[in-house]
């Protein structure tokens, strides 16, 4: 076989996992989801296995000097301008901090009281692993820096009315099930879990409805290798959203009362893998489950763990787990080929649901911020990873766990970084509304070098801060002063709104004195991705409507017919015949099949001029000159616009 | 919800998502993920780098839809930003020192892709070959053989002069020919 076809022949695009659309949708959801302004049901999915790859930096000490060598990476411009924006640094140079402060570090402590195990399963020969989960539990509590631990019988008397917290850790009973699955309800009655061999249900039966709340949802599952589809099934005649975290990231779930009503009452999504998955009720409460390893979930032990603090009449952390702790550690069978994480003892299973409570529950845990601050100064590590990792403390809450030395160690850490890293930490942070975030963020608007981040930052600044006189004074000086024309036609935006843009997309189109970049930035403008997609779903439509205007169409195209083969501009002009594409206007038609016809365009240009093309398969005009621009057409998207074509053809389309 | 099918369903999906439209967008990462995915897996070789990859891809998409002009536009702009993240992953890593793990190498065809391991082997060997070759090389030979994206579309992918992309092709051609007959020097 010639080479090339044995090329062919085994490059076929490998299927990425069930798994893979359920993490992009948890990704993207997790902006909207910390939007919503009224709630149910909130969740956090953890893959057990992930969050113990993620401890081996969150429990392991930094990495010591002698390890991580500093790199002289070179300083951006930048660097500087945000060194004068944190004019108090809180936290050591040194590119590492100690592991681990003292306990007397932490200004205000807090009290766990761990009640007694209890055993409520009914197997007693497989109750050592509880204990020893429980015994692991209590060494990590009494890790935790700032973290009292009180113990029945073992701490003074009185104080175990005076934690601030009480944890309980029991061992449910269950009941087996003729095909094979086993059903158990949380010792808070209100919820029963229904486990079946790769799939799990969970009836969360929320006792009292409340105002805009869910009456009564039901999770089911039908899970794939690997895979546990979830459909929440609103059959309460309310709206909610459910928030779903997966893999430390989360989807969100509208539950549409129109659809609830014509659909049946069903949204899904797929969270994957094997692992936790928890949930918070309005209420505060939050259940776990563990759909991983059910492969014979009649043989595992489910473990429940509540948190309930002092102040709240409401568990906050409820957590059954299926563990399979009597015969092997977690999650060491590999189901139908999957991958997984390594396997989990009882003992690492209690240290990530420890980081857990200090991650979500405890108070703002400053041992671990300052290991966070170590590896923001940690410069070798790879950048996005560090701020992947940190998303949880970053954005958690609202930022609400994030302190003015964090924020400092953030901004000294991007100062550091490449342009798209600095641009990503101000979206990162978009959610984020810190009073200290405001002078950096003016700072990056003001002075640093790079578009993208001086949009980002502007994006920020409207979204949490335009209020403030600062960033008022700020964005009035951006509109006189910037050097790029998108980055003032976006401040122009922010401080004018759309009545004002229109008329600076026709003045720049009209004005012959600026150059040909600046005539297009203002109907450009919020196409970046620092913006939201509702934001840039919103500017779309607009600038549609504005493009149907005759008053802007003419002067844009005449303007762009000067520049189609200036090359310099390929990419403006290319941008701007994709808006044109969705013109229903017949000098815009004319002007791309004229277009068809040019051969020496830049590939920017006719590659839009294609993409016109290709969705025009009907047009009899079009497919004339379809063998015009077909080499700029991706073979299989040509050959799928003659399948179309053909299919079209029958009805007379 | 549910769109029609064919064509101007997939521009009906777009514009659904463009608007904000969670289960469209859905649909969007659906159709492409296996591509886009694809890419990122032959260039960077580790299954788990894929994956970040492919889902920065889309969450970048996520927040550029509005700036996507048809489901043309659309595969172009996933193919060109997952192959730029990959290539520049694979600089970030030749900087730091370090190789592509043995298990990246050994991502077999015959577990991805059975229906076209009629030789396993041979197909496993290949995909080694293709390891070694520099990030842009790949990336060329990848986008043509797997994407069947003509040197045109591979040109307009990569940022890179359509001469480039012919010549990447006609060297790696070359080099791989000279693998596959047992040949041990590099490329």
């Amino acid at each position: 076989m010639d080479l090339e076809q044995r090329l062919r022949a085994s490059l076929v695009a490998p299927d990425p996992g069930a798994m893979f659309t359920a993490r992009v949708m948890a990704r993207v959801g997790r902006g909207a989801a910390r939007r919503r302004s009224s709630f149910i049901l909130i969740g956090t999915v953890l893959v057990v296995g992930a969050a113990a790859a993620m401890l081996t930096w969150r429990m392991s000490p930094p990495r010591e000097n002698a390890a991580t060598p500093m790199v002289s990476d070179p300083v951006p411009v930048v660097e500087e301008a945000v060194a004068r924006a944190i004019p108090e640094v809180s936290e050591p140079d040194a590119p590492v901090l100690p592991p681990e402060p003292a306990p007397q570090d932490v200004s205000a402590g807090y009290s766990v009281l761990l009640m007694p195990l209890r055993q409520e399963a009914q197997d007693v020969s497989r109750l050592g692993p509880v204990e020893a989960l429980y015994a692991s539990m209590l060494d990590e509590l009494r890790k935790v820096p700032g973290l009292t631990l009180h113990v029945p019988g073992e701490s003074e008397r009185g104080a175990d009315d005076q934690a601030d917290y009480v944890l309980t850790i029991s061992s449910l009973a269950t009941a087996h099930r003729s095909d094979g699955g086993v059903t158990f309800r949380a010792t808070d009655g209100g919820n029963t879990y229904t486990v079946n061999s790769g799939s799990l249900d969970v009836d969360y039966g929320i006792p009292q409805a409340r105002d805009g709340g869910v009456a009564g949802a039901t999770y089911g599952s039908g899970a794939a290798i690997g895979v546990v589809d979830l459909v929440l099934n609103n059959s309460g005649a309310a709206t909610g959203v459910v928030d779903l975290a997966l893999n430390m990231a989360s989807v969100n779930i509208d539950l549409d009362p129109d659809e609830a009503r014509d659909g049946g009452g069903a949204n899904f999504f797929s969270a994957g893998g094997r692992g936790s998955l928890s949930s918070v009720s309005a209420d505060g409460r939050v259940i776990s489950f563990n759909p991983g390893g059910l492969a014979n979930p009649e043989s595992l032990l489910w473990v429940e763990m509540r948190v309930k603090p002092r102040q709240s009449a409401a568990s906050r952390y409820t957590f059954p787990v299926g563990a399979d702790l009597a015969t092997k550690p977690l999650h060491c069978s590999s189901p139908n080929g999957v991958r997984l994480p390594e396997c989990m003892t009882p003992a690492q299973l209690a240290a990530t649901q420890v980081e857990m409570l200090r991650l979500q529950v405890f108070p703002p845990d400053a041992a671990y911020q300052q290991r966070v601050m170590a590896r923001l100064s940690d410069i070798s590590l790879d950048g996005t990873k560090v701020l992947l990792d940190l998303l949880p403390l970053l954005t958690g809450d609202g930022g609400s766990r994030l302190d003015t030395g964090t924020i400092h160690a953030l901004f000294r850490f991007a100062a550091g970084q490449p342009e798209n890293t600095r641009a990503e930490v101000w979206r990162m942070l978009r959610q984020v509304s810190h009073p200290a975030l405001v002078a950096p963020l003016v700072e990056s608007l003001r002075h640093d070098p790079d578009q993208q981040v001086r949009l980002a930052a502007l994006v920020n600044l409207e979204a949490n801060h335009a209020t403030d006189p600062v960033v008022r004074n700020a964005f009035e000086g951006i509109d006189q002063g910037d050097p790029d024309a998108m980055v003032r036609a976006a401040v122009r935006w922010t401080l004018y709104g759309q009545a004002q843009w229109r008329n600076d997309v026709l003045a720049a189109l009209q004005d012959t004195n600026l150059p040909y970049g600046a005539r297009l930035a203002p109907l450009v403008v919020r196409t970046a991705a620092d913006f939201s997609p509702q934001q840039s779903g919103q500017m779309a439509l607009v600038r549609r409507a504005v493009l149907q205007e005759q008053q802007v169409l003419q002067p844009l195209m005449a303007l762009i017919r000067g520049h189609l083969r200036d090359s310099e501009h390929a990419q403006a002009t290319g941008d701007v015949l994709r808006m044109l594409a969705n013109v229903d206007d017949p000098a815009v038609f004319d002007l791309f099949l004229q277009l068809m016809q040019e051969t020496s365009l830049p590939i920017q240009v006719s590659s839009a001029v294609a993409n016109w093309a290709i969705n025009r398969p009907n047009d009899p005009r079009v497919r004339e000159n379809l063998p015009l621009v077909a080499p700029m057409i991706p073979s299989n998207l040509l050959e799928r616009m003659r399948e179309v074509t053909q299919q079209a053809a029958p009805s007379g389309n | 919800m549910n769109p029609p099918a064919g064509l101007a369903s997939e521009d009906s999906v777009l514009q659904l998502a463009q608007s904000g439209d969670r289960l469209a967008f859905r649909q969007l990462v659906e159709q492409h993920q296996a591509r886009v995915f694809g890419v990122a897996l032959r260039l960077v070789g580790r299954r788990a780098d894929a994956e970040e990859l492919a889902q920065d891809a889309f969450v970048q998409l996520h927040g550029s839809l509005a700036r996507i002009e048809s489901p043309a536009h659309l595969t172009h702009w996933l193919l060109r930003t997952v192959a730029h993240r990959s290539i520049d992953r694979l600089r970030q890593q030749a900087r730091q020192g370090r190789q592509l793990p043995l298990e990246a190498l050994g991502e077999s065809p015959q577990a991805e892709a059975p229906e076209s391991a009629h030789d396993p082997v041979a197909a496993a060997e290949l995909h080694r070959f293709l390891l070694q070759l520099q990030p842009d090389a790949r990336a060329v030979m990848i986008l043509r053989y797997q994407e069947d994206l003509d040197p045109t579309d591979i040109a307009a992918v990569l940022d890179m002069p359509l001469p480039t992309v012919k010549s990447h092709l006609r060297r790696s051609l070359e080099w791989l020919r000279t693998q596959c007959a047992g040949e041990t020097h590099g490329p």
